[in-house]
């Protein structure tokens, strides 16, 4: 009995969670969205329709342009985030590595963001 | 060394079973069954939840508790179904928000009011289609199910569907335990081993799968005339098997063992259940993930880029490893043995499950891996010729410039631009988004005009590696399996002669 408690032991292990927790450099995995209400028209929705979704306005009409090609689909990139978030909405700058994403519904690391870097926000 | 013999487990196994059976029930003891959900589906006149609405039908039928249906609505033969099979129950209505409310403070009231009291029985079963838990800080404790009346689009956030979550049972969980109300959960929607982070040892809780994993409906199939709906699920198999006497420990044991082809985690809360599922089933998940012609959970997790895919692949090789190394030391140190003090062969038959999932996920790395070099081609290709339009390539995935419908794009924001030209500001956005797709037009073309005739095969090669990657479907169902056997070998080893919930449960 000892041995078999010891090997659940072993093994036991807590789920990962993604979320915002301060300025830095993120890997988004989301769908960029056209919105008319937004600054610039598009925004960067993240876990949506779940009570996790966040929004990221664009700013800088050069990062529209950079990820324009990943309209409505699935996609991934990293980008900085220089300014706290208010509540679940915020900004994303500079995208680069941009590719699709073939969505996994199953893997809890697919959709949301992930931080890679930090820094202070401005 | 202490073994445990299998003949041992099953006198024990069949003594605990008997001490759990109630010699008589109290005359006033009230035993209240809810059925809720078949939501969430497409229109048309059937559900892939029939099948166990007849088997449900059968349950409330012909057994004397007292039953509330809340289930479906807006497909007529669904219905039809519901009357015919469950007549002996009280039909609560669609299974729509305002019902489910009414019905989860229907059940706090009888409880607060004295109405079900101490002994009392209380059943809820869900059936229906459930969405992956949210997270942060505002997620759902439990998770998400959907409603009838809205179909889901998709079917891991629910995305179309209109949605409640399950968190107000966690009220009733509490209360039934303090009023020592004697209450069962099963929640057999995908995703539902969330329902298991309510955390309470006085109720039990059973989920037809894992927190990460979908839920599976025997579904309805016809022959000529006939439609049938075999009972191969866990969903199914539970449900099928519900019958006087039999307590809820026992029925989810056999169904759990009995059900086949689907890589499902099916979990119970009792203390021998959290423990095996604290153990097993992170190291499991990783391999029951699968492709088919609605899910493709297996090629994810090699990116969508050449960037660190001999990182990732060395990661699965080196988690792959310790967990074979794992499961051999549990052979080694004979945890568990059978009747002739022998190494159960659960573990060796899991060992071989997971081997073969590996040995065809390195076999698909082969391909991908000359899908990457393809890649680092492509870019020397655009590096060489197109030195002065790195905005246009060097952000990107090469393959994604290959294969995105530029004109389509093109077209798309042609049109928003006319739309806003009176914006300057917003209009030149679009217009340089524009002139930038044609550029990317230009480079797609070049790249698919000159590439080398080995990368058009290697390109070949991991288009038809994908689409016979299919075949996961099987090897997860497999390993889903042998983890089956080892869960239910692991659980009879450490079953406690200490009663639980479940086992106290008996319908």
């Amino acid at each position: 009995m000892i041995k078999i408690m010891m090997a659940l032991v072993l093994l036991s292990s807590n789920v990962f969670a993604q979320e915002f927790s301060g300025c830095g450099e993120y890997v988004f995995k989301g769908v960029l969205k056209h919105d008319e209400h937004s600054p610039l028209k598009m925004i960067y929705v993240v876990n949506e329709g779940t009570k996790s979704q966040m929004t990221f306005d664009l700013i800088e009409r050069d990062d529209v342009v950079k990820l324009s090609l990943m309209l409505d689909l699935p996609s991934t990139f990293k980008a900085s985030i220089t300014k706290p978030m208010n509540g679940t909405k915020g900004v994303l700058s500079f995208p680069s590595e941009i590719a699709r994403r073939v969505p996994n519904p199953l893997s809890k690391n697919e959709i949301g963001i992930a931080k890679i870097k930090t820094f202070k926000c401005d | 060394m202490t073994a445990y013999s299998k003949k041992l487990l099953l006198t024990t196994f069949i003594f605990t079973q008997f001490a759990t059976i109630p010699v008589g029930y109290s005359a006033d003891q009230k035993k209240q069954f809810y059925f809720l959900g078949g939501g969430g589906e497409p229109t048309g006149e059937t559900t892939i939840f029939d099948g166990e609405i007849k088997r449900m039908g059968s349950f409330i039928n012909n057994s004397d508790w007292d039953s509330t249906v809340s289930f479906n609505g807006g497909h007529s033969k669904t219905e039809e179904l519901i009357k015919s099979k469950m007549g002996k129950a009280k039909n609560a209505g669609p299974f729509i928000e305002k019902n489910y409310n009414a019905m989860m403070d229907e059940m706090i009231a009888k409880m607060q009011s004295g109405e079900l009291k101490d002994g009392d029985q209380l059943m809820i079963t869900i059936d229906t289609h459930g969405a992956r838990r949210s997270s942060g800080k505002d997620a759902e404790k439990t998770h998400r199910v959907a409603m009838s009346y809205s179909e889901a689009k998709e079917l891991t956030n629910l995305t179309g569907a209109h949605v409640v979550d399950l968190d107000k049972l966690d009220k009733i969980v509490e209360l039934a335990a303090k009023k020592n109300v004697k209450l069962a959960v099963a929640d057999l929607s995908c995703y539902s081993g969330n329902l298991l982070n309510i955390k309470n040892d006085k109720v039990c809780l059973i989920s037809g799968t894992g927190p990460e994993q979908y839920g599976y409906a025997s579904g309805n199939y016809k022959v000529a005339f006939f439609s049938f709906s075999p009972a191969v699920t866990f969903g199914s198999k539970f449900i099928d098997s519900f019958k006087k006497g039999k307590n809820l420990e026992e029925l989810f044991l056999s169904a759990r063992s009995a059900s086949v082809d689907t890589p499902d985690f099916p979990m119970i809360n009792s203390p021998e259940g959290i423990a095996i599922n604290d153990m097993m089933y992170k190291m499991i998940t990783p391999y029951l993930d699968y492709n088919d012609d609605t899910v493709s959970n297996f090629g994810p997790q090699y990116g969508r880029t050449g960037n660190g895919f001999e990182e990732r692949v060395c990661n699965i090789d080196n988690n792959h490893q310790q967990l074979m190394d794992l499961l051999k030391q549990y052979d080694n140190i004979g945890a568990v043995v059978d009747d002739s003090g022998r190494n159960s062969n659960e573990f060796k038959a899991l060992r071989a499950a997971l081997e073969d999932y590996r040995s065809y996920q390195r076999k698909y790395e082969v391909f991908m891996r000359g899908k990457f070099e393809v890649e680092k081609e492509i870019k020397d290709m655009m590096e060489k010729q197109f030195p002065n339009d790195k905005k246009a390539w060097s952000s990107y995935a090469p393959l994604d410039l290959l294969s995105l419908n530029l004109d389509a794009s093109i077209k798309r924001y042609e049109e928003l631009a006319e739309k806003d030209k009176k914006n300057k500001y917003i209009f030149e956005m679009w217009n340089s988004t524009v002139q930038q797709m044609k550029k990317q037009k230009e480079i797609a073309a070049y790249v698919n005009a000159n590439m080398s005739a080995n990368a058009k095969e290697k390109l070949k090669a991991a288009e038809d590696a994908y689409g016979k990657s299919g075949v996961t479907r099987g090897l997860a169902s497999k390993v889903s399996q042998e983890a089956k056997k080892v869960f239910d070998t692991l659980y009879k080893n450490i079953k406690k002669p200490a009663s639980n919930p479940c086992r106290d449960f008996v319908l």
